[in-house]
């Protein structure tokens, strides 16, 4: 416990660290506040006022039929945030659940689930998405179930090594032997010393996350209108980009933002928590 | 640093024959049969590579001159005679131009076994007699003063050769086989381009280049850029870019506005069971706002449509047009307890009509009035593919088609026959076929003017069409040449120059 | 040795089998009748019976996966679709644009990413060392999309130094339209292997037997090269191996973006044409290529240190 206030002080005293943490602040927060952010209905329409640049009335100006750009990118937030986190918590449930099952359970199922791990994790996932996703219509189920199926071998994989790595210690011999239960063993002790760096790596994958999404929906798979999303943003941008700069730019600013705050964040977190964790890239 | 991105600079001589014309094309073809082209880039090779009995010139106004035809007697609008120039050789070594081959083309329209998508075109077509090896008479089972310019004329009349279909079992690929003009083809990469280079054995005046480059380009955008970057010659784009690209136009780039007979109509199918109840059908009609579309896509200065027919185009009806009506729409929503329907809008997104604007407004006009549209937005080639056209169940779809001065040649399609082809609205209604019969076969104009009106009128009534409007279109060429099109943009080949 | 490459190999053949039976199961789920969709003009229902029973659509399903198996291993991927060539061939037209733009990327990556990450090793903690630091984590996090337009409008609409669409013609052509989907694809990965080879050069440089090779007179830069680099090989060969599946993906989208002919483009036409032989060849060949990279990596991991194998997991 006192491990982790200590990491945190040593967090906060990394200036990158420190930069990281505060842009991912501001995207969390923009995102769950967005209704009051917003100046106008993300989906509302006013043609005669399209393909504008930023003005008092419109904070970045606006798209080809006259939609509010700063809302549609508040909004966008909403969407990237929504995907990388949730897709990086079910990975990490559902891969953690199958590694602790894969390195507790029988030798065969041990095999079996790292064979497939090993499948799955040779799926180049956006191109999956990108031929997968349309055949079941695309939207963001499809494309998150894409990214979650294709994420849990990883964790999956680090949850199998941690703990058998971590079984082998003395402590856990010295509690066998005095009778408790692998099980038991595994969930009360084993779980807690483990799951540290394993949310730290997750914490490092939200980026690739956003990236996916945002390169997904650009290509308009992944979130359909009236719902915007800071990758068809861009799309916009960049068919319109002989009208007006404006668009690529709402689009492409955030992204690069959120991607480094939580790449910043990711970083400082493991350099803080665990160097160790440095050499596994 | 500097010293080396000069050095790339000066490398930078692009590897391109000064007598190559590049024009950007939306899609790969995919048939270059013409029972069943779809496809803008179909049209084009069609257009450019078989041969016809006349063709239209390039120009602002619809004329038309002899092509394959040395001389064509239209006196009677029901038998009309043509005889052939001699000496056209078809590529592919497969022999002359023969009036066995217009037979051939026309006369196979008619067989149901081959499902020719143009079925309605050739209604009126008996037979085609020949009475010599390149002389032959068109008969018809009526008078008809449209065939010959709406059919004939137009794409639709293209001639391919009979030895070479029938060597090829029948069956067309994205390649033709055999063709006569200036060019023919040379190579096709899908995705990349297709070349088409001079025809050796073509006797009549040549082209102005001697490769023509097609480069499959998706986006408006994609196209603008790469003319910028020196990689395109000429390409057709949407009316919205034509204020900012003629105020700022790219390095070497012409840009001229065409206003073309194109209509660009929402079609709402029938026979889809959320869109059997007619009030649903017309309260979409009523909910759209079409002026909104059109500032979306045009600045401002496109004129709401009132029917397929151009203004100033036979037939083009008087009335004003339909009138945004969000209340009395709520109300045959509710009237018909369709709230809370969910329909698919299909659409070209890339398409230069400007389609991707109007199903977003659409999308937001229909929420007002209680109806969830799901968007479907496609590429051109998938669109407009029959294969797919065939295959799926249509509901709501923005589309423009290439239009023609003589009206009838689109109205004619939307008939019982061509139910599962090119009439997605499924319009069963038996006035309107009736005068789809007549206006074939009426050869005075007003008569075929209140005919084409009275047709205009019904399809509206029907709740199966939105008109919206009749497309304008940037077109962007290269300072160094004298460009070739039709008053719609398409491009004649054999008519481009290096000035 | 020579044990574990075969053993290496098989299990990258197991798993590319796997991957190909699970996605052509995958393909099959999509909602709709293939036969409809997919057939000419000529569609009558015969046709369409027949058209099934020739792809064997009508067959139960573990049936279906073994033909299709049987037919990929003798290389035969079915018929393209559209064009109604074998689908081997359309593949074979798009294939190499995909691998030269991901092989560009790597040259890039490892060409740019291995020199500044040592040198950020040596100068640890110096200015040099944290700007190195800035930019790298500063590369990994901008989307190749953005890169990619961002550049095409940049280099080639305005300053018209690159090409903007397509692949070219002639070698020296092809390199030039290479230039910026390759450091659109690429350059994240810079970041990526310097902060890789950094951080293993400066756990190498701090190990005792280094302190012992030094203090044995051999030159600080004999060290550097000869064993801290040495060891940073094996981790970055291993995300290199696995990273070139993410470089598949962005590779697609400088392929959309440039208009330039690949395996991601392809396949992006295809899926919407429904034209499954060739979005399942598609997909294949990048997981083939995938599964080709990471069991070469992992050999070349264990031979460059023999005790790759032990360590393994």
């Amino acid at each position: 416990m006192s491990a982790s206030r200590i990491g945190f002080r040593v967090l906060l005293r990394d200036p990158m660290g420190l930069f990281g943490l505060v842009l991912a602040a501001v995207l969390i927060l923009s995102a769950l506040f967005a209704p009051l952010l917003a100046s106008h209905d993300p989906a509302a329409i006013d043609v005669a006022v399209k393909l504008q640049p930023p003005s008092a009335a419109h904070w970045l100006g606006t798209d080809e039929i006259g939609r509010d750009t700063w809302s549609r990118v508040l909004y966008g937030g909403r969407v990237a945030l929504a995907v990388a986190l949730s897709a990086t918590f079910l990975s990490v449930v559902f891969g953690g659940l199958l590694g602790l099952i894969a390195a507790l359970g029988p030798r065969w199922l041990d095999q079996g689930l790292t064979l497939l791990f090993d499948t799955v994790r040779s799926y180049p996932v956006i191109i999956l998405a990108l031929a997968i996703g349309p055949i079941f219509g695309g939207g963001m189920v499809v494309l998150m179930g894409l990214l979650v199926a294709t994420s849990v071998p990883y964790y999956g994989r680090i949850m199998r090594t941690s703990v058998i790595a971590e079984a082998s210690s003395d402590y856990v011999e010295a509690l066998r032997a005095m009778g408790m239960g692998r099980i038991r063993i595994a969930l009360r002790h084993i779980l807690p010393n483990v799951i540290g760096p394993i949310l730290i790596l997750a914490s490092m994958d939200i980026p690739g996350f956003i990236m996916a999404e945002a390169g997904i929906s650009f290509l308009g798979v992944g979130v359909k209108a009236p719902d915007t999303s800071w990758g068809m943003i861009l799309d916009q941008g960049f068919r319109y980009i002989g009208h007006t700069p404006w668009l690529v730019i709402a689009g492409g600013a955030p992204l690069i933002l959120a991607t480094l705050g939580f790449t910043f964040l990711g970083e400082a977190l493991r350099d803080a928590y665990d160097p160790r964790l440095k050499r596994r890239g | 640093m500097i010293a080396k991105l000069s050095a790339l600079v000066l490398c930078l001589a692009l590897p391109v024959h000064a007598e190559t014309l590049r024009i950007a094309i939306p899609s790969d073809p995919a048939y270059v049969d013409p029972a069943y082209f779809g496809s803008t880039s179909e049209f084009y090779l069609i257009d450019n590579l078989y041969p016809r009995l006349a063709k239209y010139v390039p120009g602002t106004n619809w004329k038309w001159e002899l092509d394959a035809a040395t001389s064509v007697d239209l006196t009677d609008p029901q038998n009309i005679r043509f005889e052939l120039k001699p000496g056209l050789i078809w590529s592919g070594g497969f022999g002359e131009l023969t009036a066995e081959d217009v037979k051939y083309s026309y006369e196979r329209h008619l067989n149901p076994d081959l499902g020719s998508g143009i079925i309605s075109e050739f209604k009126l077509l008996d037979t085609v007699e020949v009475t010599g090896t390149h002389t032959g008479i068109i008969h018809l089972k009526a008078p008809s003063a449209s065939f010959w310019t709406a059919t004939m004329v137009f794409t639709t009349g293209a001639i391919i050769s009979k030895a070479a279909t029938e060597a090829g079992g029948g069956y067309f690929e994205a390649t033709p086989t055999a063709t006569i003009g200036p060019y023919k083809m040379k190579s096709f990469e899908p995705g990349i381009r297709m070349i088409l280079d001079r025809d050796p054995g073509w006797t009549g005046a040549p082209g102005g280049f001697d490769e023509i480059e097609l480069i499959p380009i998706a986006e408006d955008n994609a196209a603008t850029i790469a003319f910028a970057a020196g990689e395109l010659d000429f390409t057709t784009l949407n009316a919205l870019d034509f204020d900012t690209l003629s105020a700022a136009p790219p390095e070497g780039g012409i840009v001229t506005l065409a206003q073309s007979v194109d209509p660009f109509w929402l079609g709402i199918t029938e026979t889809a069971p959320p869109l059997q109840d007619i009030r649903v059908r017309q309260a979409i009609q009523l909910a759209v706002d079409v002026s909104a579309i059109l500032q979306a896509n045009s600045n401002g200065d496109a004129v709401q449509a009132t029917g397929l027919a151009a203004p100033g185009t036979l037939g083009a009806r008087t009335t004003l047009p339909l009138a945004r009506d969000v209340e009395k729409a709520k109300a045959l929503v509710a009237e018909a307890g369709a709230e809370g329907t969910v329909l698919r809008l299909d659409y070209v997104n890339t398409a230069s009509d400007g389609s991707s604007s109007a199903a977003q407004i659409i999308q937001a006009n229909l929420a007002e009035i209680g109806l969830t549209v799901e968007l479907n937005g496609q590429d051109e080639g998938t669109f407009w593919s029959i294969d797919s056209i065939r295959g799926t169940d249509p509901q709501m779809h923005l589309k423009s088609w290439f239009g023609n001065p003589d009206a009838l040649y689109i109205m004619q399609y939307f008939t019982r026959e061509q139910i599962g082809s090119w009439n997605w609205e499924a319009l069963q209604n038996d006035e309107y076929e009736a005068l789809v019969d007549k206006a074939r076969t009426t050869i005075d104009e007003a008569e075929r003017a209140a005919i084409y009106q009275r047709m205009q009128e019904i399809m509206e009534a029907s709740g199966d069409f939105l008109f919206i409007s009749h497309g304008t279109y940037t077109v962007l060429s290269r300072d160094t040449i004298e460009a070739a099109y039709l008053p719609d943009g398409r491009p004649v080949f054999a008519g481009f120059r290096l000035k | 040795m020579l044990a574990f490459i075969c053993r290496r190999i098989a299990l990258g053949f197991m798993v590319l089998t796997l991957a190909t039976a699970s996605l052509y199961v995958l393909v099959q789920l999509a909602p709709g009748d293939p036969a409809s969709a997919m057939l000419g003009p000529r569609a009558s229902p015969r046709i369409k019976a027949e058209f099934r029973e020739k792809l064997g659509l009508d067959r139960p399903m573990p049936v279906q996966i073994v033909n299709y198996l049987i037919a990929v291993g003798q290389g035969d991927l079915g018929i393209d679709l559209k064009t109604k060539k074998p689908v081997v061939e359309t593949i074979a037209a798009h294939a190499p644009h995909t691998i030269a733009l991901v092989g560009a990327a790597l040259l890039l990556a490892t060409g740019l990413g291995i020199p500044l990450g040592a040198a950020a090793a040596v100068r640890r903690n110096s200015w040099f060392d944290r700007a190195i630091g800035l930019i790298s984590v500063s590369l990994i996090s901008i989307p190749p999309v953005v890169i990619a337009i961002c550049g095409m409008l940049l280099f080639s609409a305005h300053l018209g130094w690159l090409p903007a669409i397509g692949a070219g013609e002639g070698f020296r052509d092809n390199i030039l339209h290479l230039l910026m989907p390759a450091f659109a694809v690429g350059i994240g990965w810079v970041g990526y292997i310097a902060r890789l080879v950094r951080a293993s050069m400066i756990e190498v440089l701090g190990a005792n037997y280094i302190r012992n090779a030094k203090s044995f007179g051999l030159t600080e830069r004999m060290v550097t090269y000869r064993y801290a680099l040495r060891a940073s090989l094996s981790p970055t060969i291993a995300v290199l191996g696995v990273g070139v599946g993410v470089m598949l993906g962005s590779a697609a989208f400088a392929e959309i973006v440039f208009a330039r002919p690949g395996i991601g483009k392809m396949m992006h036409d295809a899926v919407t044409l429904r034209n499954y032989p060739v979005t399942l060849g598609a997909v294949l060949c990048a997981t083939a290529l995938l599964v080709a990279a990471t069991t070469l990596a992992d050999i070349l991991n264990a031979l460059l240190d023999p005790r790759f194998k032990e360590n393994r997991d």
